[in-house]
């Protein structure tokens, strides 16, 4: 990787200008990662040690926001989910099978409509949000919270192109499922 | 020539979105990976589940981008985050 080398006025400028701007999203993201505020804290924090550390390896004015959820996302990996009882339980195999069976084709299976989503309030898309398997909630948030492409998820994540969207169009589905769920507990479904 | 090409051209319609191609572009088209081309808009002009599909993914992606995005950065978590630099370029 080539190295940048800043002076230490510079390390602070890219700090505040290049990476501070991020820290909203990156909370949000450690938030629903961890569930817990402190966690969250910490990861945050983490992250941005971590970013200042290594700083010589980020290219002003490339994509800060991807690189720093990268950190924030291999940090995780690293030293939450670890400590976490329950390993993810996506089997990646699967869901590239999946992806490339016919089921891709297959209508809509639940009777969830636009409509109905209007409806719903803020928590229970949240709440179906944070039901998701972690691997599946990750998709989520970096594409419709955070709008990042898919080659940038692809490098964020660590995974081919192919399996982002496979991984975004099963991730999709089981929400909506949750959400229509929700939608006939509350009756506006039958 | 592929098959389907060669389909196409018999039939006259070589342009035209097949309901799995339409299914297959909606995620795409979505988030913005692709346009939303004259072919795609034409098909789901004619077929109601494509339609329905594209009304309900858009409108779910913009409820999650209004309604997740709202974590409190807590209170001290940047100037801690600041502080702890500053220290880092004393040492
Ligand atoms: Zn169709």
């Amino acid at each position: 990787m080539a190295k940048n080398s800043y002076t230490e006025k510079e390390k602070q400028q890219v700090f505040n200008q290049e990476f501070m701007p991020h820290v909203n999203s990156m909370y949000n993201f450690a938030h629903r990662l961890t569930f817990d505020e402190d966690d969250a804290k910490d990861l945050v924090q983490d992250t941005f040690m971590k970013a200042f550390r290594f700083i010589e390896s980020f290219e002003k004015g490339t994509n800060a926001k991807a690189w720093l959820f990268r950190i924030l996302k291999n940090s995780f990996i690293n030293d939450f989910r670890k400590k976490s009882k329950a390993p993810s339980k996506v089997d990646y195999q699967e869901v590239e099978t999946y992806y490339n069976s016919d089921e891709v084709n297959t209508p809509i299976t639940t009777d969830l409509r636009a409509e109905t989503v209007h409806d719903l309030i803020g928590d229970e898309i949240s709440n179906a949000l944070n039901s998701l398997d972690v691997d599946f909630r990750t998709v989520i948030i970096l594409c419709d919270l955070e709008g990042f492409k898919y080659d940038e998820m692809a490098k964020i994540l660590d995974i081919p192109i192919g399996t982002v969207r496979s991984r975004l169009h099963r991730a999709r589905i089981l929400l909506k499922e949750k959400l229509s769920e929700y939608a006939k507990q509350m009756g506006y479904l039958r | 020539m592929g098959l389907k090409e060669f389909l196409n051209k018999i039939a006259g319609r070589k342009e035209r979105l097949s309901h799995s191609e339409c299914l297959q572009m909606l995620n795409m088209v979505i988030d913005e990976e692709m346009d939303e081309s004259e072919e795609f808009k034409s098909h789901l002009n004619v077929c109601m589940p494509c339609y329905e599909k594209y009304k309900l993914d858009k409108a779910l992606k913009a409820m999650l981008k209004a309604k997740c995005c709202r974590a409190e950065v807590p209170d001290g978590l940047v100037e801690d985050i600041k502080s702890k630099i500053s220290g880092n370029i004393i040492s």
